[in-house]
This record gives structure tokens, sequence and C-alpha cells, in this order.
């Protein structure tokens, strides 16, 4: 099997130039249209007693196209099933997946990069993530937590959206490049429990109970457990870490959702501890955050629907670094706690026309930081603490018409407010044409606001500006067709000078072409993207931990039915300029998974390979002390779920 | 490191092996394997076996389907094959401006499902079958759910908005349901319903 590996890694890494390779490829698919052109359609199937046809095993048609983020902009949408055959496992790697996506890790945490802004230095704070719904961002860093960290156990995950772009009125806060959209399973998805346990050969292991249940007409329930012991990297894609010293993490993820008749509940909390160690240094940190939430969904009058939720979060980061010569001792601990309450009103009445109202009130009560070490100069113990609260307000007004069957327009205001933070105005405008029912073009046009992060305003030196305004313009065509999606989207922004006081230049600009075709042909699943970006710092240059190139590609092949699936993805970035200066050559990363449904009545499985051709990482460029080996680089890992029923 | 040229030869053999294996497992036709669309076709057409509506439809029976769908290809293979005795199936597409209460049942594919809202509206309660494949319609207020599973196809059904609107099924249907809305009520079968 270790042969086989090393020859098709082999194989792969001679990929561009292999004639060869490319005429076996093409030999297949003529082989498999003959096939497959068949074995579909040979039975009528109408003939067959209705029982017999519930037993039928199907090959998967296209999944949905549909999608409920913003229609005006260029959606990306991924499936289970996708992220299920391209054996993503953290939130981190399925965003990995979507087109113009960048990430990159530093020991412990993952950044997101969308359209060449993002990083290890720069955070985040520009792409907004939702859960269900609800913010799942701290209110200290403004951080998304995307690894072992994260709120949601990715096997948890029915369809996730990504929206780049200045996105819908409605969207908010930090919804500044884009708004990712997570939506969870429900419990009738489960309709019973499963246990899944994974093992990793860097030594990661990991089990998940889960039960969900439609209890009645009224009621349904999901609860799901994970435990992740062994961590010793953010991702597979960092390549082997902790080479030099030892380290350990560990995670618990929880989430409970239900929904009673038009109420609906859900809990989400994570909490992840690592340690790292040698003989010269002890370090150990902690990230928690929990999400409570109740809602309630409603029809308050005649073409009115009323959506209103309340939210309460928390999150603590505990750190504590030690010395033994000389003995020094530094202890971090932050602490955040907010409320959101919001109600989102569509009132539909008017022909051809869509109202949307939101509100929403928000206080942080608890924002602190808190340091304690010792003087450098007399050796006495030092605390430092800084202790801030907030209130926010914000109003938002989206109205979609439609002016003809082919023509519809859309335009959005929102109205934010913040405690040291004047009104602040984004409006929106979003003009759609469809000429038939395949062809779809769409211009918009918006403002959006980024807010300094509570650590922002603490943590600078100097006066720093409150609020990072960016104005976008993008050119969308989308085409569809039965199993065929075709997307393109040119786009330019420009945002004022930053708020960090890290880039002080004059503001960011930066344009681009991205592409994506989604594809499927008898069983194949076919993804494939292309973005060129380019984002500068005005006055700086190029911004930090941003590719001028950003290539993905998925393909997924069923085996012997739809019942086996082998999946393929390629992941490409060009060169960039790292964190501190480094630069980055470009990188290749290939990985395997091989999905087994129905091994047994109850049983499924996986089988991957990360990183098979076992390239050094952009890590281990930046970070990598001691040597690198291939064969170390690659990660194998297995999961098997049980879903006794 | 770059292989020696006799190696990097039987490399290319064992690549072309383990390829070749590859290759044929995809080619391999697996037994049952059926086409997901061809499915929701049967599964629509089985359907109008089993349901039951206030006043018997006429012939020819008017099997609308909303829109341009993904499912037309198979819907279409529907057209003229017998239903309810002597009917005949005759598949037409409409649109939101058509008359939807001519129609003995209305298909509303999941990409169309903006448009659920106004067709319950249009719809007010007539007896019209209502089948979706869209996720969630059935509790929106459609009548029969297609749902998939891991692998196979199953279906929810709504049996309280059925029989407001003086449309019922056969038990033998219900039972085979994965989850019957309003059963309770009912006293009917159904898989999944809690007693």
């Amino acid at each position: 099997m270790h042969a086989l590996l090393t020859d098709v890694t082999a194989a792969l890494g001679v990929l561009a130039s292999a004639r060869r390779l490319v005429h076996l490829v093409a030999a297949a698919v003529l082989t498999l249209t003959g096939v497959w052109a068949h074995a579909a359609d040979s039975e009528d199937l109408t003939a067959l007693p209705f029982e017999q046809l519930l037993q039928a095993e199907v090959v998967s048609a296209s999944s949905s196209a549909r999608n409920i983020t913003d229609a005006a902009s260029a959606v990306s949408v991924l499936t289970r099933r996708d992220i299920q055959e391209h054996g993503a496992r953290t939130l981190a790697e399925v965003l990995d997946l979507m087109r113009g996506i960048h990430l990159s890790y530093d020991g412990r945490y993952g950044y997101l990069g969308a359209r060449g802004i993002g990083g290890t230095r720069t955070l985040a704070g520009r792409v907004m993530l939702f859960i269900d719904g609800v913010p799942a961002v701290d209110n200290l860093f403004d951080q998304l937590y995307l690894v072992h960290d994260s709120l949601i156990d990715v096997a948890l995950i029915e369809r996730i959206e990504y929206a780049p772009g200045s996105g819908s009125a409605l969207y908010g806060n930090n919804a500044f490049l884009g708004v990712i959209n997570v939506i969870t399973r429900r419990g009738r998805d489960l309709d019973g429990s499963q246990f899944a346990t994974l093992a990793d050969s860097w030594g990661e292991r990991g089990v998940r109970a889960s039960w969900g249940r439609r209890l009645s007409d009224e009621a349904e329930l999901l609860l799901s457990t994970t435990l992740r012991r062994g961590i010793t990297t953010p991702s597979a894609d960092t390549g082997r870490a902790c080479v030099d010293f030892e380290c350990d993490g560990r995670s618990e993820q929880i989430l409970l959702k239900g929904r009673f008749g038009r109420w609906r509940a859900q809990a989400m909390a994570s909490q992840i501890e690592t340690v790292e160690s040698n003989e010269d240094f002890r370090w150990r940190s902690l990230d928690r955050s929990t999400l409570l939430g109740i809602g309630h969904d409603g029809e308050p009058a005649e073409h009115w629907h009323s959506s209103l939720g309340l939210t309460l979060g928390r999150y603590a980061y505990r750190a504590r670094s030690e010395t033994p010569y000389p003995a020094d001792l530094v202890l971090t601990r932050d602490d955040g706690g907010w409320w959101v309450l919001d109600g989102k009103f569509v009132f539909s009445g008017w022909t051809d026309q869509r109202i949307a109202l939101a509100l929403q009130a928000r206080q942080d009560p608890v924002m602190r930081f808190v340091d304690e070490f010792t003087d450098p100069d007399d050796g006495t113990p030092q605390v430092m603490r800084t202790d801030v609260q907030r209130r926010a307000t914000s109003a938002s007004v989206e109205h979609e018409l439609r002016w003809s069957p082919q023509w519809r327009s859309t335009l959005g205001l929102r109205a934010d407010h913040r405690t040291d933070i004047p009104w602040t105005w984004s409006p929106r405008a979003a003009l759609v044409w469809d000429p038939d029912a395949s062809w779809s073009l769409k211009l918009s046009h918006g403002r959006a606001s980024r807010f300094a992060s509570a650590s922002e305003r603490v943590f600078s030196y100097t006066d720093i500006r409150p609020v990072e305004t960016v104005a976008t313009t993008e050119l969308v065509g989308e085409y569809r067709r039965d199993d065929l999606r075709l997307l393109s989207s040119l786009y330019r922004f420009r945002a004022d000078p930053t708020i960090s006081e890290v880039d002080v230049s004059e503001g960011l600009r930066g344009r681009g072409l991205e592409l994506e075709a989604q594809w499927d042909w008898h069983g194949w699943h076919l993804r494939a993207s292309q973005a060129w970006q380019h984002a500068e710092a005005i006055g700086l240059g190029d911004t930090s931990d941003s590719p001028r190139q950003v290539s993905k590609l998925l393909l997924s092949a069923p085996l012997a039915g739809d019942r086996w699936r082998l999946a393929l993805t390629l992941r490409r970035t060009g060169s960039y300029q790292a964190a501190y200066g480094e630069a980055t050559a470009g990188q290749r990363t290939a990985d395997l998974t091989l999905l087994a449904q129905r091994l047994a009545p109850s049983l499924s499985a996986r089988l991957g390979v990360r990183n098979l051709t076992g390239a050094r990482t952009a890590y281990q460029e930046n970070y990598l002390l001691g040597e690198f080996s291939r064969s170390k680089n690659r990660q194998f890992w297995l999961e098997a779920t049980w879903s006794p029923q | 490191m770059e292989p020696a040229v006799n190696a990097s030869r039987r490399r290319r053999w064992r690549v072309g092996g383990a390829l070749a294996v590859v290759l044929a497992l995809v080619a391999l036709p697996a037994a049952a394997q059926v086409n997901e669309r061809a499915l929701k076709a049967a599964y629509l057409y089985n359907f109008l076996q089993f349901t039951q509506w206030p006043v018997p439809p006429d012939e020819p029976f008017r099997l609308c389907v909303f829109g341009r769908t993904p499912l037309d290809g198979e819907l279409e293979r529907l057209s003229g094959k017998p239903v309810l005795g002597e009917r005949h199936i005759s598949v037409r597409h409409v649109n939101i401006r058509d008359p939807l209460t001519d129609c003995n049942a209305l298909y509303l594919d999941d990409s169309q499902r903006s448009h659920v809202d106004e067709v319950l509206r249009r719809l007010n309660g007539a007896p019209v079958l209502t089948i979706t494949d869209g996720d969630g319609l059935a509790d929106r207020g459609l009548m029969i759910e297609i749902r998939k599973r891991e692998l196979t196809l199953d279906f929810d059904v709504n049996l309280k908005v059925a029989r407001r609107a003086n449309i019922n099924f056969s038990a033998r249907m219900l039972k085979m349901a994965s989850y019957v809305n309003g059963a309770a009520d009912a006293g009917s079968g159904g898989r999944g319903v809690s007693p």
C-alpha cells in the first residue's frame, strides 16, 4: 500500500507533463460514457412496485443549487456531500475548498484570506461567519475560530455558503469582504444516533456521538458532542509541526439544537487546550467559546414574516507562559461576554416586491484583558488589566423589486452605531438581469464597514481610526443548466485607511477575477475554481499573505456505483509575501479521500491522505526549524462512522 | 529525490496498473444503481396511484410542473402512462400566471422553491396534490416531500395539509413514508411517527 501510494504521488508529481496519463484518462472517460449511458436508463422504474423503489440505491444527481445567501452575489456553495467526499475535517479545511479562499496557519490558529486580504498578521474581521444565522465571532479579537476551536464539528454541517463582496445590507458589521453562512443539520437529517471515531498518523484521535430525531409534528431535536485528543497542529497543511519540542492539545465541542413549533433554540460550545514545551519554555493556552440562542419565527400579519432572536455569547482565553531560567511567568486571562437581541421583518404583500427590515440591539458588558507578569527590573508581580464595555444598535432595510420577468433590483441601507463610533451608513445597490432561465447577470455596488475590535482599541499605541469602510463594485455572470453551473465575478474594492496601526497606509485597494465551474456527470462530481486577485496597501505595496492566484480542483469519482467514492482535491496558490516579510513560494497540495458508504449495514468509513506529495508547506517555509522529510509530511487518516438504526 | 531511469519505468508501469484497477472499479456498474432523477419521477408516478381526490380527476390526468426543472426529461416520460384506471397522464408546464387549480397534481422542484409561498396562496386549499423535492417544503405546506438519504430516497407526507384539501392517501403509502405530519390525529401509519 505504501509503495503504491509512493507511485501515485510520483505520478501526480509529473502530472503537468505526463501525456500518457492524459491519454489514459481520456480513454477511461470514453469507456465510462459507453457504460453509463446504458446503466441508468435501462429499466422502466414505473413498472416496479413502490416498496422495491424505496430500497433502490441512487447515483446522486447534482446537489441542490439553491442558496439562502444574498442572491446578487456570486455565491459558492458546498454541501455535506462535498465536505464528506473531500475529507475536510475542520471548518478551515472546508473553506479551503472554496473559490478564492486561502488559509494560513500559525502553530495554533487558522486564518482566513479572502480577496487578497487576511493572514496570520492581519487576523480576521474582514469576513463574517454565521452559524444558523448567528454570528460566530468573539467580541475581543473579532476572530473566526476555524480549526479544532470552531464552534461546530464539520460532520454537522448540512451546507455552507460563501458570498464574497460587500454583501447584503442585512449582514452587518464586519461583513466587510464577504459572508460565510453555515447551516447545520436538523434532527430529521440524522433520524437516530451516530457514532464516529477518527485517527490520523500524527497522533490525533477523536470521537463523536450524535443523536437527532423529529419528535412530533412540532418538535425536533439534535444533540452532538465531539472530543479530540493528541492535537499537534491546527491542520495537516502546516506539515508536521512540533519537531523540536513537545506539544499536545485536546478539544471538546457540543451542539444542542431544537425546534418546537415556531420556537427554536441552540447551544454551541467549544474548548481547546494546548500545551507546548521544551527545556527552555512551557506554554499552555485555552480558548473557550459559547453561544446560546433562542428564536421565534412567525407571521404577525398577512404577508408578514418575522424572525426574532436572542443570543448570548461568551469567550475566554487563558495563556500561561513560563521559562525556568530566568524564572519568569506570564499569565493572560481575557474574557468576553455579550448579548444580542435582533428582529427581522419581511413584507411581501406588494406584487413583485419584497421588503426586509432588520433591527438589532447589542451589549458587550464584559470585555476584559488581564496580563500578569513579573517586572523584569525588580521582580515584583505586576497586573495589567483593562475593562471595556460597549453598546451597539443597528437598523437596516432592503427593498427588492422585480421590474419585469427579466429585471430586478435590490436597494439596501444599513445604519450602525456603537458606543465609541458615530452613526455609520452602509448603502448597497444591485441590479440583476435574467435574460433566460439559464443566464443571470448581476451588477452591484456597496459600502460596508468594519469596526475596530476591542483588542485593536485597547492595544494600539496610537490613536487608530475606529471604522474602516470599503466600497466594492462587482459584476457577476452565472450560467446554470441541469448539472452544470458556471460562475464568474469581476470585482474591485477600495478601503479607507485600515484600522490596524501596523499597516500605516492610505488604504487598501483590490481587484480580481474569479471563475468557478461545477459539473455533475453520471455520478462524477467536478468543481473547479480559479481566482486572480491583487490586493495592495496603497503606498506600501502588496498586502501580506495574499497570493495573486488561487486555484482549486475537486474531483470525485464513483467506484462500483455510488457506494464507494474516490476524491482528489488539488489546491494551488501563487507565491506571496507571508507574515514578517518572508516570501513564500507558490504551493501545490494534493489530497486523496476514499469514502465507503455501507461497508456493513450501519457502517461507513473514510480513508484519506493529506498532502499526497509530501511537499513543503507555507508554514514550514516560514516557521520550520529542523529537518524536513517528505514522507513525514504526508498525513494519513481514517474515520469510521456507525449509525445504528 | 529524482529516481533512476529503470526505477522510473517500473514506477510508470505500477502507476498504470494502479490506475487501471481504479478505472475498472469506476467503470463497474454496481447492482441496482439507479439514476436519482428517474427514481424521483417513478416516486411521483406511484404517489398518483395511491392518492384519492375528492372528485375523481378527468381524462387526461393533468400533471403540472412548475417552471423548468432538472426533472423535465424524466417527467416527460410519464406522459401517456396510465393512472387511476382509464386516465392517462398529460404533463404540462405552468408558471405563476397560469391557473394552478386546473391541475390534478403539481410538482414544485427545489430549484423553484422561491415560489412556494405564492404557489400555496394561489392554490388556496384546492384539491391539487402537491409534490416537491425541496428540503423543508412539506413543513411549508406542500403535501409530499421527496428526501434524499445517504444512498436512497425517502418521502415525508404532510397529511394535515392534504386533509384540508380533501385529499387522502392509501394506508399502504403512508406506511412507506418516513414521516407523516398529522398522522397522530388520523391514526394511520407512517414509519417515523411517534405514537
